[in-house]
């Protein structure tokens, strides 16, 4: 993918783009807000991470002018640590995700896979190995066998099939399943993965969740 | 500091200014009675001068000049009074009266006169032409009218001069006494800005205005001081909070130095998720200043409060289970409020999550929301070890954490975070004895209810 990071903090800069070029994604840097937009503007890239904070023109009016000049193209914002009303801000001036510093770079990586998903078409029915999630008919079957789903457990499994071979981390699926923007103490994610899987796995021999260690959960068909 | 002047102050300029109008009116009010009175006092003194004529020319015409000669003779007496001077001419010569001078043509005039003794006076005359080269003389020395104009005057004068002195003398002890009491104020709140808190205004116990005033200051500054006194607490308690888990990860990393793979990778695993809890207590504790701020109320829209109970109980219910207890709710359907979602579903969790780690296995949660006349009501009530009465009020501190719970991890910061949330909302929060338990009840704003409170799109 050609990912631009618009940061003007060296560090954070080099972190993500170390991050992203590891991965194999080719990454172009800027620290400066007109500049950053200059170059978004020409559209070259499937995704977009801007800092809230910028010299010359900060995030937001990025965005919000990015938009205005038609461009579609997934944008990340990074926002400060505390920063209350940041998502929403950043969600109206047309930014698609956002996250907070400091981060987890594995959490970056989610995100951003997330985020240039979201471009392909929307389907109907997802199939993973021989599970099969059925959107419109709100039905889950694994080799044939019927499933029976919790409503939040279809939401769940639904998260982790739409991003299979991901990683999709808690965080994420704390937002996307239960709209919470912050963190609990308490395991939730954890207790309702565990339930889904006893549905999804227990009774077959290969196991399709699996847990990336201090990162979230991937849902992936044995190669 | 600029030593306050006497001269300077509110009440010497107000009682100056009050002085000025009232000098001023004693001044106006003399102006009037020293010209109605002489004008008085001139009009009786022509009517005596006319009347006095009047009874001379009755006299020359029954006893013609033999009669008014005499009549002015008679009258030679009332000389003795100061009162008239008459004169009756024939051909311009004195035949009869002691007027040493008069006036040459008839009617009234006013004449320098000599006075007996000597000095210049003035007189009033009236004279009238008789025919037969006769004619009469009256004058009247006006000194009479001129000594009560005098005293008129000297008497304005002298109040006006007293008004003037006792004025300013008033202003300037007015002044003094309430220099004082300001002063006393000002002093008051120098020491206070020179950083002695505990200073307080003395009262005099009159209860007058600057008591009640003074009163109403010292209670003020004893707010301040207990805000100071809170705000010192939490940044001592946020020093002390932030620094146990530093040190402990420094060790940490200190001792991973030396370590050999995996168990420093390990380490370094662990290092991280006690910075990431440093970060969380951050994160938590600005989000609490943020929301106390109370800036968010502007971005208030319609919250299905009963479908937000329901994601928080269907959240938190398989982790509350796989801790070995129960988690129920009975939720009332379709009340909605004006609020921030995000908010209050952050106060809910962090209240059921406060109820699933503070009780032992076997604990029942329970979780309500209802809508009755009275209003919305919601609690989170367990049937564990409970709070006990005299620390319920501080649970909502920030840090502030039962002495028995040191064992269970936590910031201290959840109940904080709740409050505020609440406060924003205008959610009164009740914490109850549930016998045996913690309940802690939320009671939505009057108002807040369904219909009075969605919002239309745009407003």
């Amino acid at each position: 993918m050609q990912i631009l990071v618009i940061e003007d903090d060296a560090d954070t800069a080099a972190l993500i783009a170390d991050a992203l070029a590891a991965e194999g994604h080719s990454v172009a840097r800027t620290a400066d807000g007109a500049a950053g937009l200059a170059q978004a503007e020409t559209g070259r890239f499937d995704v977009v991470i801007v800092d809230r904070m910028l010299p010359r023109l900060d995030g937001l009016s990025l965005v919000k002018r990015l938009r205005g000049s038609g461009r579609a193209c997934p944008v990340l914002f990074l926002t400060n640590l505390g920063g209350l009303d940041d998502r929403v801000e950043g969600l109206n001036a047309g930014g698609d995700d956002y996250l907070v510093k400091p981060f987890a770079v594995t959490e970056l990586l989610a995100r951003v896979h997330a985020l240039a998903r979201r471009l392909s078409a929307p389907e109907t029915v997802l199939r993973v190995g021989g599970l099969e999630l059925d959107l419109i008919r709100r039905t889950a079957t694994r080799d044939g066998r019927a499933i029976d789903l919790q409503p939040r457990e279809f939401k769940l499994l639904e998260c982790l099939m739409r991003h299979a071979g991901r990683v999709v981390t808690r965080t994420m699926l704390l937002e996307m399943v239960w709209d919470f923007h912050f963190d609990p103490k308490t395991n939730i994610v954890e207790t309702h993965v565990s339930r889904l899987r006893a549905k999804i796995d227990r009774e077959f021999e290969i196991d399709l969740i699996h847990t990336v260690r201090g990162a979230g959960y991937s849902l992936r068909a044995p190669r | 500091m600029r030593r306050a002047s006497v001269f300077r102050t509110t009440a010497f300029r107000l009682t100056a200014l009050y002085v000025a109008g009232f000098a001023a009116s004693v001044a106006a009010l003399g102006i009037v009675i020293y010209l109605v009175t002489s004008a008085t006092l001139s009009r009786q003194l022509d009517t005596r001068i006319g009347s006095e004529m009047q009874s001379l020319q009755t006299a020359y015409r029954s006893g013609g000049k033999a009669g008014l000669t005499n009549a002015v003779g008679v009258d030679e007496h009332a000389h003795a009074n100061g009162a008239l001077d008459f004169a009756v001419l024939e051909n311009g010569k004195r035949i009869a009266g002691y007027l040493r001078r008069w006036p040459d043509p008839a009617g009234w005039s006013v004449l320098p006169y000599p006075e007996p003794d000597g000095d210049v006076g003035v007189r009033r005359f009236l004279r009238a032409e008789l025919g037969n080269g006769l004619s009469v003389v009256v004058g009247a020395d006006p000194e009479q009218v001129e000594e009560v104009k005098e005293a008129i005057l000297d008497g304005f004068l002298s109040a006006f001069g007293a008004v003037v002195v006792l004025g300013i003398a008033g202003g300037i002890a007015l002044s003094l006494v309430l220099l004082r009491r300001v002063e006393a104020i000002r002093r008051t709140a120098e020491a206070i800005i020179a950083g002695d808190l505990t200073r307080r205004i003395p009262l005099r116990g009159t209860g007058d205005d600057f008591d009640r005033l003074s009163e109403t200051l010292n209670r003020m500054l004893d707010r301040i001081r207990e805000l100071m006194d809170s705000l010192r607490e939490v940044s001592a308690n946020i020093a002390h909070d932030l620094k146990t888990p530093l040190a402990r990860l420094r060790q940490r990393l200190e001792a991973a130095q030396s370590e050999a793979e995996p168990a420093r990778a390990a380490s370094l695993h662990a290092a991280l998720g006690q910075v990431d809890d440093i970060l969380g207590t951050f994160s938590a504790l600005l989000r609490i200043a943020q929301i106390e701020a109370g800036t968010r109320r502007a971005g208030f829209a319609d919250v299905d409060l009963s479908d937000m109970f329901a994601t928080v109980t269907d959240a938190f219910a398989p982790a509350a289970e796989d801790a070995g207890k129960t988690l129920t709710a009975q939720i009332e359907p379709g009340i909605r409020i004006a609020g921030d979602r995000e908010l209050l579903t952050q106060m809910l969790a962090n209240l059921v999550e406060n109820a699933i780690r503070h009780t032992g296995p076997g604990t029942a949660i329970g979780l309500g929301l209802c809508a009755d006349k009275s209003g919305i009501a919601g609690f989170v009530a367990d049937s564990g070890p409970g709070v006990p009465a005299a620390e319920r009020e501080r649970i909502f501190h920030r840090f502030h954490r039962l002495a028995d719970s040191a064992a269970v991890p936590g910031s201290g910061l959840g109940l904080s975070l709740v409050k505020a949330v609440a406060d924003l909302h205008g959610i009164a929060i009740l914490v109850a004895d549930a016998q045996p338990g913690l309940r802690i009840e939320l009671q939505f704003p009057a108002g807040a209810g369904a219909g009075a409170t969605v919002k239309k799109p745009g407003n």
